[in-house]
């Protein structure tokens, strides 16, 4: 039993992982709280839905179309909805998101229909066991895209011109400009990478759960926002471990507790690590230095 | 090299510059001295359109007011921030590899890189470090030495004294004027200490509430009771 929740809470803690890192890199980039966020994961979602059912096409490409298709609207989004207000008050910046996000759920309700509509299932879902684990392809599919994902923007983050342009951007935004860095470029790219990783969690929550729905963005985009603050907001490993903490801690109290205060324990973690480390777990106080 | 006509900056309702002129040949040191709210950091930022400026700024013969910030480094006009402004959470190699991020010639990026070194060995002890590890003065040279690194002709210094130890300042203009001398590179020294901007510029401008009060050789102006009362804390 407990090795099962724990496989369980492996494979949502890697979705919320996958959902908080787009929401932190977005906060690092402009301090944007992109409530959005979550229905474009939504969006992905439908679009690789859309990519298997009506173009059928088979699942990868399918999932990479979601992730593209959303990473264009991430770009849309910014460009439209946020870079008028980039120099207004952050008040603006934050109300223009939740117009988003709005938006984006009833442009979903307009074009799939309100109703759930179920993900057709793509693979086989075979239920492995080894010394005593049990896990499911599903999850193990999970898992893997999650590694992959994270291996490769861990990659461009840590050693490309470009992720040390994002991380310069992301420090100081007038200084990256003095660099020569074409800041637009890199707040667009942002988005779109930002997008993209949400939109790969959209879709393997309804490849998991089987089901698509134009509401299933909203509880995931405030987890996602729990789980950066939790691991430090900004932070990309700081994003990974409070999704994975989360994951864990919601299915092992799901199972252990009650699952009647799933959502309930992550917001009761949140205020326990704000109490000891408001700075999150990976987050960095910043101190001038004179 | 710079030339700067009639340069106005506004803040919502404040008139932060009210028409500056001034001008800077190739080769030359010159100093914009004054007080705290002056302008001075406004003027290098409109240059480096940081901040929406009227009026004009000739550089190399060619009208940058309407250039973007990105377009105007890839022009060489390089400035180094108030307050050094380095990036905390990258490496000083890093830091200093940031100022090179338009270039594509690679070896002499390279070269440059050993020149900052050898200007400043203390970075050099340090290549690994974070940047925010650094001490002020350290950092200072950071900022200089990334600075360097986008192979400047017209290099800007916003107050490169700002909170520094005197030993630490003397060092740092050393290296100013080193750099000056060696490469000929065009400098614009924006400062507050009065004293040791006249003493590395060869020119300097006097600027008051946004307006160019009076200019002058570096020399005179050390000796001109205006300057010496107002900046150099004198009766």
């Amino acid at each position: 039993m407990f090795m099962e929740q724990l496989s369980n809470g492996i494979a949502l803690g890697s979705i919320y992982a996958l959902t908080a890192i787009g929401f932190t890199m977005v906060y690092g980039i402009i301090r944007l709280i992109n409530f959005a966020h979550g229905d474009l994961y939504m969006i992905g979602a439908f679009l690789t839905y859309t990519g298997l059912t009506l173009f059928n096409m088979p699942i990868v490409p399918s999932f990479l179309f979601g992730m593209v298709g959303a990473a264009a609207f991430g770009i849309a989004i910014a460009k439209f909805a946020y870079s008028p207000v980039f120099k207004a008050p952050r008040i603006n910046l934050f109300l223009s998101a939740i117009g988003i996000a709005i938006f984006l759920e009833n442009f979903a309700m307009l074009i799939w229909g309100p109703e759930t509509q179920s993900f057709p299932s793509v693979i086989n879902n075979k239920v492995y066991s080894f010394i005593g684990i049990r896990i499911s392809s599903l999850q193990l599919i999970i898992l893997g895209s999650t590694i992959v994902l994270v291996g490769i923007l861990t990659y461009v983050v840590q050693y490309t011109k470009l992720g040390r342009a994002m991380r310069c951007v992301s420090q100081d935004m007038d200084v990256s400009k003095l660099m020569g860095i074409n800041t637009d470029r890199i707040v667009y790219l942002t988005f779109a990478l930002g997008s993209g990783l949400g939109a790969a969690a959209g879709t393997l929550v309804g490849m998991y759960y089987k089901a698509v729905y134009p509401m299933m963005g909203f509880v995931p985009g405030l987890k996602a926002f729990i789980a950066a603050v939790i691991g430090g907001i900004g932070s990309i490993p700081g994003a990974m471990l409070g999704g994975l903490i989360m994951g864990i801690s919601e299915s092992l109290g799901a199972a252990y507790i009650s699952s009647g205060y799933r959502d309930a324990i992550a917001f009761i973690i949140l205020i326990i690590i704000l109490l000891l480390k408001p700075e999150g777990l990976l987050g960095k106080g910043i101190k001038e230095k004179i | 090299m710079l030339k700067v006509k009639d340069l106005h900056v506004y803040y919502g309702g404040i008139h932060a510059l009210k028409g500056l002129n001034f001008q800077i040949e190739k080769g030359e040191i010159i100093t914009l001295i004054g007080s705290n709210g002056a302008g001075k950091t406004s003027t290098l930022r409109a240059i480096s359109n940081l901040i929406k400026s009227k009026g004009s700024i000739k550089y190399k013969d060619q009208e940058i007011n309407d250039l973007n910030a990105e377009k105007i480094v890839g022009m060489r006009l390089i400035q180094v921030p108030e307050g050094r402004r380095i990036f905390t959470a990258l490496s000083v190699e890093e830091n200093l590899l940031m100022g090179a991020y338009l270039r594509k010639d690679n070896e002499k990026i390279e070269e440059d890189l050993q020149y900052v070194y050898k200007l400043f060995p203390r970075l050099k002890e340090r290549t690994k470090q974070y940047g925010g590890t650094l001490s002020g003065g350290e950092q200072q040279m950071l900022a200089i030495g990334r600075a360097l690194m986008s192979a400047p002709e017209l290099l800007m210094l916003d107050e490169p004294s700002m909170g520094l130890a005197p030993i630490v300042i003397e060092e740092i203009f050393q290296a100013i004027k080193e750099i000056n001398q060696e490469n000929g590179l065009t400098v614009l020294l924006v400062e507050q200490n009065a004293n040791i901007a006249l003493q590395t510029a060869h020119r300097g401008y006097v600027i008051e509430t946004g307006e160019i009060l009076f200019t002058g050789n570096a020399k005179d102006l050390l000796h001109d009771d205006r300057v010496r009362k107002a900046y150099l804390g004198e009766e």
